[in-house]
């Protein structure tokens, strides 16, 4: 028996239990990711320039108006945080009500369009409008509006 | 011989989450600043400015820029490019760099062509531009 022992070839172990821990980890970290991914850009095509004299989005935390182009069945459909608003007047004024309410308590804090590249401009104008007259309700002395597009690869778009 | 890899695998996967945390995911977003008075009143119109140029943004499919007045008129958002820093630093020279430029859009006109001339317009070296409106 003993001779049996001296003569075992060493076997290679490996402790797979933190590769498993990290692995979950990263799935839920993937999961989380994909998720905020598609509640942020959900259905929003951004126009897209060549050789764009845009600059880079390096405000912290702006108030963020996602504009989704109208469909077949709804039309266009404006997203504040959760909320969302339609192009009736009604609804604008509610817009420019929680726009207020923002600004009022973050008065330097920029407001970010991300329209849609196939809305029109009667689509996005009482969306800048409702930006403008919130910034006056908040005693501001300028909107500070800033039109969100992506920079696309010169020769692809 | 037992190789100890356990902490390999830590440290590796510890650099992996680094590097995901610290990556941008999806397309690189890039903004346009757009600074509109809140009061119409607040800068009213100067009788000893000279007027704007005015661009205006059409909803046709073709030929969908127009420039207000006797100038070269692009086509698209290259030619208007071409025509604004002509006008600006040209031979002629007609235009200072802080001359007011509104793009006066139609409701019906793509958002992504409006962006295209703002970025135009920027592109030209204008700084001192508006959307033609109420605003």
């Amino acid at each position: 028996m003993s001779r049996l022992h001296r003569h075992q070839i060493p076997t290679l172990q490996t402790n797979l239990t933190p590769l498993i821990d990290l692995s979950f980890l990263l799935v839920i970290f993937f999961v989380l990711v994909a998720r905020v991914g598609e509640v942020n850009t959900a259905g929003i095509q951004l126009p897209s320039t060549v050789n764009g004299a845009s600059i880079p989005d390096e405000a912290p935390t702006p108030l963020v108006l996602n504009l989704m182009a109208p469909t077949a069945d709804t039309g266009a459909v404006i997203v504040l945080n959760d909320s969302r608003y339609s192009l009736t007047a009604a609804s604008i004024q509610s817009l420019t009500d929680e726009l207020t309410a923002a600004l009022a308590a973050r008065p330097m804090a920029e407001i970010n369009i991300r329209a849609d590249r196939r809305s029109t401009y009667g689509d996005v104008r009482p969306v800048i409008e409702a930006a403008v007259r919130a910034a006056e309700l908040a005693h501001l002395p300028a909107a500070r509006i800033r039109l969100v597009a992506t920079r696309a690869q010169a020769g692809s778009v | 011989m037992v190789l100890a890899v356990v902490s390999l695998i830590d440290v590796v996967f510890l650099l992996l989450l680094y590097f995901l945390c610290t990556a941008k995911f999806g397309t690189s977003e890039e903004v346009f600043p757009l600074e509109i008075p809140a009061a119409a009143s607040a800068e009213g119109s100067n009788p000893a400015a000279a007027p704007p140029l005015v661009v205006r943004v059409t909803d046709a499919a073709q030929g969908w820029l127009r420039i207000d007045g006797d100038w070269p008129q692009p086509r698209n958002e290259q030619e208007l490019l071409t025509v604004l820093q002509d006008l600006r630093t040209g031979d002629s020279s007609m235009l200072a760099i802080d001359h007011s430029i509104l793009i006066a859009p139609h409701p019906h006109a793509a958002w992504g062509n409006v962006v295209s001339t703002y970025n135009a317009v920027v592109r030209a070296g204008f700084t001192n531009i508006g959307f033609e409106s109420s605003l």
